[in-house]
């Protein structure tokens, strides 16, 4: 009710930039910035900040994504909360405006890099069949993603945008760990269920497939 | 029709968020990773020794407590018959004692200072089971077993050694080459 409310709150706030969004120019050939203050797929606090090339059927962008741990955020996944979160993404879309905005679909390119701090906890070495308990230590987590994804801009007066964006496709991701203070090495142990939400105690490379969704704020130069 | 079958789901939602879906809480596996306790103790009294520990009689064991560390803890839910909170499943051995070796700083049944006594003991999980190491270690938690809260070893010294004080030296080793050591208190037997 609360999330159904927000939304009619903002379509009528919304709704005469909308309209005025019209009369302007479209977006053709225009340089933005855009600040990506959401995204499903990342399950860490992060903000990115990109740029955007439109041309005149197609566009092209990149941006730049950083996280840091926010005094009292913790999760199950990250129960002492520090971490360090480095990400880039990239992509093209193909462009079909309307009076409105405009629909896009194209593929995206993303890495990153993330650090975490854990402690009195355990990770396994898939390879080896090993089992390291330990005292404190750093997860390094990578991944790499292809999407193809599809979504929305919304031209809010000459030169605020809104994306609202959605995706499909494959990840890869690889845990290691770094600075394991006491570790205590248990041969030929392997995880008795693998479970997606423990990934970070798996010290391995997987392929899986991932969805993703993002919002994205923008401003033309 | 349609007003029963809605309230009849709302009872059913109310009565999953007031009681939860059924889960079990359990780890994966459990570890021998060091010495917890090892403290003499009384069997006629049923009682630790206090430090410094002073005994005339033959009623005093050894008791080692090794520290068990439990991983990858894990949520199962399931059918209420499956995983009912009580009852969640054991964990697994992820390692095995394979010696134990006590040392003591006098000489002791004819064995010189600083060498290995376990040959001339008598070990157990409990204090009226008395078995030779190789025995008792073939009976004892084993990697891959399940995990059963006897983990407690009791040393029995058969007869009572020659009047003096002794400090003893515990060495657990692992399947994988770890070594756990403890040392006792001073003991004086009178």
């Amino acid at each position: 009710m609360a999330m159904k409310t927000v939304l009619l709150i903002i379509t009528v706030a919304l709704t005469p930039c909308l309209l005025a969004a019209q009369d302007t120019d479209p977006f053709y050939k225009a340089f933005q910035i855009k600040l990506s203050p959401f995204e499903v797929l990342y399950d860490y606090y992060r903000i990115g900040m990109g740029v955007e090339k439109k041309f005149e059927h197609h566009a092209v962008w990149a941006s730049l994504h950083v996280g840091r741990e926010l005094a009292g955020y913790s999760t199950s996944e990250s129960p002492t909360g520090y971490f360090t979160y480095q990400g880039i993404q990239a992509g093209m879309k193909w462009i079909f405006p309307d009076g409105f905005g405009e629909y896009f679909v194209g593929g995206k390119f993303g890495y990153d890099r993330a650090r975490k701090f854990y402690e009195d906890d355990v990770f396994y070495d898939i390879e080896s069949k090993t089992a390291v308990l330990y005292d404190q230590a750093y997860n390094i987590r990578k991944r790499i993603a292809l999407f193809v994804d599809n979504g929305y801009e919304f031209f809010i007066g000459p030169r605020f945008s809104i994306e609202v964006s959605a995706g499909l496709g494959v990840m890869s991701m690889e845990n290691s760990y770094e600075d394991v203070e006491n570790p205590f090495s248990l041969n030929d142990v392997e995880p008795l269920n693998r479970r997606r939400k423990y990934q970070y105690k798996y010290v391995d490379q997987i392929w899986r497939p991932a969805f993703t969704g993002a919002i994205k704020l923008g401003w033309r130069l | 029709m349609k007003r029963k079958v809605r309230s009849l789901l709302m009872l059913m939602m109310i009565a999953l968020f007031t009681i939860g879906m059924p889960s079990c809480d359990g780890p994966d596996y459990a570890a021998f990773r060091g010495i917890q306790i090892a403290d003499f103790y009384d069997v006629t009294t049923n009682n630790f020794i206090p430090p410094p520990a002073s005994i005339s009689g033959d009623s005093m064991i050894l008791l080692i407590q090794p520290q068990i560390d439990f991983f990858t803890q894990f949520s199962m839910k399931g059918t209420m018959d499956q995983v009912w909170a009580f009852s969640p499943p054991q964990p697994t051995m992820a390692n095995e004692i394979t010696d134990i070796r006590i040392f003591s700083d006098q000489q002791m049944y004819g064995i010189p200072a600083g060498q290995n006594l376990s040959g001339n003991l008598s070990f157990g999980t409990a204090s009226n089971v008395k078995l030779p190491l190789p025995v008792f270690l073939s009976d004892f938690l084993k990697k891959g077993s399940e995990f059963y809260y006897e983990e407690t070893i009791f040393v029995f010294f058969n007869t009572k050694p020659a009047s003096g004080t002794y400090h003893f030296v515990i060495e657990l080793e692992d399947n994988n080459g770890h070594v756990f050591t403890a040392t006792t208190s001073q003991l004086t037997w009178q």
